[in-house]
């Protein structure tokens, strides 16, 4: 069953179609790879994916809403309830500890409950640095921080823009090993990239150019362990 | 013998209706007491009266002044913050909060940091003011009397309340630019 949907999608800004008419299907459990050199459309993609921006012509569907009719608000709420972030640059808040920026993400959900968080930064290997502050972490460390605050409303897809690009090999390591856990565990990911190792790790890759989708790799030697 | 009760006076001062002829005033007061002088004053009372009113006036003004300047430094300061803490706000908006609560938070925030700072300011200029009070007289060379404490009282709870005020109004501009952000384009430094 499809957790995402994209059907006949375009993004027009002026006389640019950054998105030309593209059409794409994930399913719930999914890891996929969206790929393409600089203003091939990727950004535009996950803006539109992560309830950011809205198409110009064409449906979203994500889990079976119609997401490019809903309003501002409606969008918000999808997201939040719905799609956990991960960003390059990681956007920690940074007067707040590991676990603070962990539950900033809780406050705005449901419910902050310190516990919950200490355990998702347990699983991100980092329950020891809870207290630290952003600055007081390596990237790594930072990016796994994200990751726990990304996951910890247990959302149905993570959409991950350059997740490794500020990252060392080790730590690009650890971050692959996480997302590999979050599939095995069920949860879809749609991972925005320019390394091809990285789109390696994925079940399928879809290579983006001129705002159209040139191809779609399915990765044979795929493994989540 | 019995002494006689002696009541002694110094002087007396006469407050006459607005536009009444002190000379006749003067003259009917002589005339009526004995081994007293009555001595025309209106030029010491009122120009006392005149520097007093100029000083009012003056600090009327510097007041105003201070108001309006604090309230363009204010909106100057949230815009500068806004923009120093756009990151951190987009962020809260991916995280799915909304552009109200946002726009809340922002002025809650103003509203704490202008208390604080009104309390602080109000705590400073009890400091200076009523230590210093004969000083104060000194230098201006008139007569500066403090207020009653209700008086005292009531002017700093209105000063609270005006920086509580100014403070959350600065802040309304800020908040709206905020809450407008896109988050999507401010996170990926476009």
């Amino acid at each position: 069953m499809a957790l995402l949907e994209l059907k006949n999608v375009s993004k027009i800004y002026g006389d640019l179609k950054a998105l030309n008419d593209v059409s794409i299907q994930v399913e719930k459990g999914e890891w996929v790879a969206i790929m393409g050199p600089s203003g091939s459309g990727k950004s535009t993609m996950m803006n539109i994916i992560g309830c950011m921006d809205k198409p110009t012509i064409g449906e979203v569907l994500l889990d079976g809403v119609d997401i490019s009719k809903e309003s501002q608000k409606a969008l918000t709420d999808i997201r939040r309830d719905k799609i956990g972030l991960i960003f390059q640059q990681f956007h920690m808040v940074t007067y707040l500890t590991a676990v603070e920026n962990v539950m900033v993400s809780q406050y705005y959900h449901s419910m902050p409950d310190e516990e919950e968080a200490l355990e998702a930064l347990d699983r991100v290997g980092l329950r020891e640095r809870a207290k630290h502050l952003p600055g007081q972490l390596s990237g790594g460390e930072q990016q796994r921080v994200c990751v726990a605050r990304a996951l910890i409303n247990h959302p149905e897809l993570i959409l991950a823009d350059e997740p490794t690009g500020n990252l060392d090999e080790a730590n690009e390591n650890i971050v692959l090993d996480l997302f590999r856990q979050l599939h095995r565990e069920g949860t879809t990911l749609i991972v925005v990239t320019h390394d091809p190792e990285v789109a390696e790790a994925a079940q399928r890759t879809i290579v983006l150019e001129h705002g159209r989708v040139a191809r779609e790799v399915i990765n044979e030697n795929f493994s989540n362990q | 013998m019995k002494e006689k009760k002696r009541c002694l006076v110094s002087a007396i001062y006469v407050k006459v209706r607005e536009g009444c002829d002190i000379g006749k005033v003067n003259s009917a007061i002589q005339g009526h007491t004995r081994k007293a002088s009555a001595v025309r004053t209106k030029s010491m009372i009122t120009d006392v009266s005149d520097s007093l009113s100029g000083v009012s006036k003056t600090v009327t003004w510097l007041i105003v002044t201070v108001w309006v300047l604090s309230f363009v430094i204010l909106l100057i300061v949230f815009f500068m913050i806004a923009n120093e803490r756009k990151k951190e706000f987009a962020l809260l908006r991916l995280l799915g909060t909304s552009r109200a609560i946002l726009g809340s938070v922002v002025r809650k925030e103003a509203a704490v940091c202008s208390l604080a700072g009104g309390i602080v300011g109000i705590a400073l200029a009890a400091l200076v003011l009523f230590p210093f009070t004969r000083l104060i007289e000194k230098s201006l060379g008139l007569p500066y009397l403090t207020p009653e404490i209700p008086v005292i009282l009531l002017t700093a709870l209105l000063t609270l309340a005006g920086t509580v005020l100014a403070g959350s109004m600065a802040s309304f501009w800020s908040a709206a630019r905020l809450s407008r952000v896109d988050p999507g384009c401010v996170l990926r430094g476009n």
